[in-house]
């Protein structure tokens, strides 16, 4: 999933869904990415997968799509999708429908919910851990689980042509509004790049890229602080 | 003096004996049969609710898993909160309403918990837990005057590892079987076992 390859459109094995689960950023393909100098405050969701070497507070709801927090990545919500992997710093409650890895270096503060969990060697974490595919629907769970580890999960959707929406305006503080996530990659996985963030954007140091496809970052609270995005 | 008995008390390398064989090494495993009179008592139905006080691991969410529907993972040990840390923290830990902890491991917990707090914790307990739950708790009898804070990892479900992540600091005086028997009420004894290192270990219920 993160490093698309030629011919992936064959059904996913297990070793390839486990290797969908790694944030893995590799250079001109592969999900959305959340740069490590953005800061996005609001509800993030999308139609693609994520990865999020960045800082966000609020929400990530990305339904049936897989999120990454990478190792700089800081997250102060809670976060939804497919398959979850972390191995940045989560403070929030984490709801998998497949699967979640905290990875070595994660440090999760929160409840986390998935049919399968995955706690690697040096990943702390605090909270709850809600087993139910595991415990009390153990057998359906299982076979949910062995036929996602067999290939049979669903593929994100392919194809489409990945649009970007660059779009800046003027703010009022003399600061430059962007909507955010618009670097959109011409091989991406996803069909559109609707970003409805926006982000109050200074200069930076190298090309952070809230790369997105059609993800999108809602602000919420108080008017004025609605969706800022601190690049 | 046995491996683990050097390994709980953080005695150094080498620093006992002078045969480099018999050097502790970092990790050692041991069988539990506190743990393993535990589990034999809870169903494997994944209909449980555990509370567990030591840190998150793999082994415990599989060891767990056949068990449990929720786990918490509290992670008050190995490094145990102090003073009035340790109230809060204890205040912290959330109730489950829905499914209440049927399954406690205090782990050593208790034996190293200052001993006027120690009530507190049985009080918060009986506060968390649904009725008949299982509570196991190891207190360490072999009389050491210090002690160092071992990270115990379930390796099966009548096994276990210990390593020392800490300094070795002051040991609370040794608790007793009459002492920790009224200490748990109205938790009831029902299994406990005591071990060549001189650890107890103890599985109860709440009557």
């Amino acid at each position: 999933m993160w490093k698309k390859e030629e011919g992936q459109d064959a059904p996913p094995t297990a070793d390839s869904a486990s290797r969908q689960a790694a944030p893995r950023m590799t250079s001109g393909t592969g999900p959305a990415t959340i740069g490590p100098s953005i800061s996005i405050r609001g509800d993030v969701t999308g139609s693609e997968d994520l990865l999020i070497q960045g800082r966000i507070d609020g929400s990530v709801d990305l339904g049936s799509h897989s999120v990454a927090v990478g190792s700089d990545g800081r997250v102060n919500a809670n976060i939804s999708g497919r398959v979850i992997t972390i191995e940045g710093h989560v403070e929030g409650d984490l709801a998998a429908q497949e699967q979640i890895v905290l990875r070595g270096t994660a440090r999760v503060l929160g409840d986390i919910k998935a049919p399968r969990v995955v706690l690697e060697d040096g990943a702390t974490f605090r909270g709850l851990v809600d087993m139910g595919a595991l415990g009390a629907q153990s057998e359906k769970g299982k076979a949910a689980s062995d036929a996602a580890e067999s290939g049979s999960a669903a593929e994100p959707s392919k194809g489409g042509t990945a649009q970007s929406d660059d779009k800046s305006d003027t703010g009022v503080n003399g600061k430059t509004d962007a909507k955010v996530g618009a670097k959109a990659d011409a091989k991406s996985d996803s069909t559109t790049a609707k970003v409805s963030a926006t982000a109050t954007s200074s200069p930076t140091n190298g090309p952070s890229t809230p790369s997105a496809g059609s993800t999108s970052a809602k602000g919420k609270g108080a008017p004025g602080t609605a969706g800022q995005a601190r690049a | 003096m046995s491996w683990l008995e050097r390994i709980r008390s953080g005695a150094p390398r080498g620093s006992i004996g002078e045969d480099p064989q018999q050097s502790a090494p970092a990790i050692v495993q041991r069988a539990s049969p506190g743990l393993a009179a535990l589990f034999r008592g809870v169903k494997p139905d994944g209909s449980h609710s555990f509370l567990d006080f030591g840190p998150a691991s793999n082994s415990h969410l599989n060891l767990y898993g056949p068990f449990a529907h929720q786990i918490r993972f509290a992670g008050l040990v190995p490094t145990l909160p102090r003073g009035d840390d340790w109230t809060a923290a204890l205040r912290a830990l959330p109730p489950n309403p829905e499914y209440p902890y049927d399954v406690v491991l205090t782990w050593d917990v208790l034996d190293r918990l200052d001993p006027r707090a120690r009530p507190g914790l049985i009080q918060r307990l009986v506060e968390l837990v649904a009725p008949g739950a299982r509570l196991y708790a190891v207190i360490d009898s072999s009389g050491a005057t210090v002690r160092a804070p071992v990270r115990t990892t379930l390796v099966g479900l009548d096994r276990v590892s210990e390593q020392v992540v800490g300094p070795p600091e002051a040991a609370q005086p040794a608790l007793l079987p009459a002492p920790v028997e009224r200490l748990l009420h109205p938790f009831t004894i029902m299994h406990a076992f005591t071990l060549r290192s001189g650890l107890r270990e103890y599985v109860a219920a709440k009557t």
